[in-house]
């Protein structure tokens, strides 16, 4: 096990951020973690990077508790590396930035050059690899601190808000590295994202946390965004042109999710009283011990559960137009 | 006026050909000056990093004392560094009264809080991040502050120079400490106090012109570094 957290807890002046009674977390493997804002992601990175120290609890890492001497915490902290979401470049070039883990772990880094290039070109940063570190975009600065923590040589890298700062046209190049990574030489990656589609595109497994404890669900289905209160008619408009009506007190920015089993799909528009309609197209289907897991987009990403049965009657294949139907009552502030 | 001008017009004149006496006033300062704040440095940074790095009872009071002593009075320094040099004090044998040693002795006292609150503010400014950045990659304890170093190294030489300019521009210490002995312990200031005194003014103005000419080129270097960086 990678990772084990007992009883965790962290607490800012007497305000506990982050509850986790259990958490267990495998070697090789994609997490993400997802999580309104304030919900205690990166505190729980911070916690996992060790330089965060915890209020109550413990941490095995590797099997080994956090809690030993400074001198065995350094030798921990040498397995694991942590990609900040404002990364801090050290005033030197940005090659000499990539070096640093090398020459922190006395890492004869000439024989490394190869490793050093790879890793700048699959950034796209070998252009800028003799700039200074504190002339940088926000997004490139990601990117060297990225590039950096690929060379360092930890068996885990920890990633808060990975794309970020990341022009869209670059996201997509920093998720192949990041899978790569992890298939070419098995690091264990734990990234945090609000992007749920990417936390499902990237993951093997994704940890939802809200107000600092572990959500039981499994976060699927899940937005944020505003509430809004049109004549009385409560809404929350996910993306372009698609708005969810919901039934809340709350207006102003919030967190909802929705059941798959809650949602009704179907090959035509049906007549009902549900306030929510929407057509889209199937574009991934699982099989999940006797039931299917059904992903749509109807401009979102939205997972409908159904039952083998019924999956196979209705003749549903990837590509096909459904539409899925879910009452108002069905969608769950948090 | 006609004096003022008389002074500098014949202080130029001592500079330019470089006069013995005002030569030896400026190598004493200079080597003093030097010694004093490359041994308050070494003992000022250390001690900031401590400080500024770590969160214990009582730290609000430490820096409050440590920001009165930076207002200390060269003559009270003077005077207690005096008290125990002097032969019938505590380290009265080791015969150090009257002699450079004595001068640095003094002068690390009074560039030791000014280096280590200075430095204190600078560490204390210098980004969170750098110091948990190594961390992550790597670095262990000692190799994470000298990065911390590395990153507020313009802000820690400020502190450093602001230490040099308080002890080669002091009179107090080295006037009680040194005693003014021609060519050994006579420092720029306290020869400026003494040919004043005797009424030799241009002697005095040569001297309080180079005095001001070393720490003007010392903050323009300073200056140049940091312009360097940002």
């Amino acid at each position: 096990m990678l990772y084990e957290l007992l009883d965790v807890k962290k607490a800012y002046d007497g305000r506990v951020v982050l509850d986790v009674p259990r958490l267990a977390i495998e070697e090789n493997k994609i997490y993400a973690i997802v999580g309104p804002n304030g919900s205690g992601k990166t505190t729980l990175l911070r916690l996992l990077a060790l330089i965060e120290p915890l209020t109550g609890g413990d941490i095995l890492f590797r099997g080994r508790s956090i809690g030993g001497s400074a001198k065995e915490l350094h030798e921990l902290r040498k397995g694991v590396t942590f990609v900040m979401e404002n990364p801090y470049l050290f005033h030197m070039s940005v090659r000499n930035n990539v070096l640093y883990p090398l020459k922190m772990r006395s890492i004869a880094y000439r024989s490394l050059n190869p490793v050093v290039e790879r890793a700048l070109s699959r950034l796209g940063i070998s252009d800028i690899a003799g700039s200074g570190g504190q002339s940088l975009s926000a997004g490139q600065k990601q990117r060297v601190a990225l590039a950096r923590a690929f060379v360092s040589g930890a068996g885990t890298i920890l990633l808060d808000e990975p794309t970020a700062n990341i022009d869209r046209e670059n996201v997509g190049r920093v998720e192949e590295s990041l899978i790569l990574l992890n298939r070419e030489r098995g690091t264990s990656l734990i990234f945090s994202t609000h992007d749920l589609a990417q936390a499902y595109r990237l993951a093997d497994d994704v940890v939802m946390l809200i107000d600092g404890r572990l959500s039981g669900t499994r976060p699927e289905n899940v937005f944020s965004g505003i509430i809004t209160d049109r004549n009385g008619t409560k809404g929350m408009e996910v993306a372009q042109s698609v708005t969810f009506e919901l039934i809340s007190d709350k207006t102003g920015p919030a967190y909802i999710s929705i059941d798959p089993e809650s949602i009704i799909i179907s090959l035509g528009e049906i007549a009902s009283s549900a306030r929510n309609t929407f057509s889209g197209r199937i574009v991934r289907v699982e099989e999940e011990g006797g039931r299917v897991r059904v992903a749509v987009n109807i401009g979102v990403i939205l997972v409908v559960l159904l039952t083998k049965k019924s999956f196979f009657s209705m003749g549903m294949n990837v590509g096909r137009e459904v539409w899925l139907t879910f009452k108002a009552l069905s969608i769950k502030v948090h | 006026m006609g004096f003022i001008f008389e002074g500098i017009a014949r202080s130029l004149h001592l500079i330019v050909t470089a006069n013995a006496e005002v030569m030896q006033a400026v190598a004493v300062s200079l080597k003093v000056g030097s010694l004093s704040t490359l041994i308050a440095t070494a003992i000022s940074i250390p001690s900031a990093f401590c400080i500024a790095g770590r969160s214990f009872k009582g730290k609000r009071l430490l820096l409050t004392v440590i920001n009165t002593l930076m207002g200390l009075p060269t003559v009270a320094v003077g005077l207690i560094v005096y008290a125990f040099l002097s032969r019938v004090g505590p380290l009265g044998r080791f015969g150090l009264l009257f002699t450079p040693a004595a001068i640095v002795i003094g002068q690390v006292i009074l560039a030791v809080p000014i280096i280590t609150a200075i430095g204190i503010t600078a560490i204390g400014s210098v980004d969170k991040r750098v110091r948990e950045t190594a961390l992550t990659l790597g670095a262990n304890a000692k190799q994470a502050s000298f990065a911390v170093f590395r990153e507020g190294r313009t802000a820690i030489f400020a502190a450093i120079i602001a230490g040099f300019g308080r002890v080669i521009a002091e009179i107090g210490v080295a006037m009680m400490l040194g005693g003014n002995i021609k060519g050994v312990t006579r420092t720029m200031t306290t020869a400026i106090a003494l040919e004043t005194s005797r009424g030799d003014f241009s002697l005095a103005l040569a001297i309080a012109l180079i005095l001001l000419l070393i720490v003007f080129s010392i903050n323009l270097i300073f200056q140049r570094l940091q312009g360097r960086r940002s």
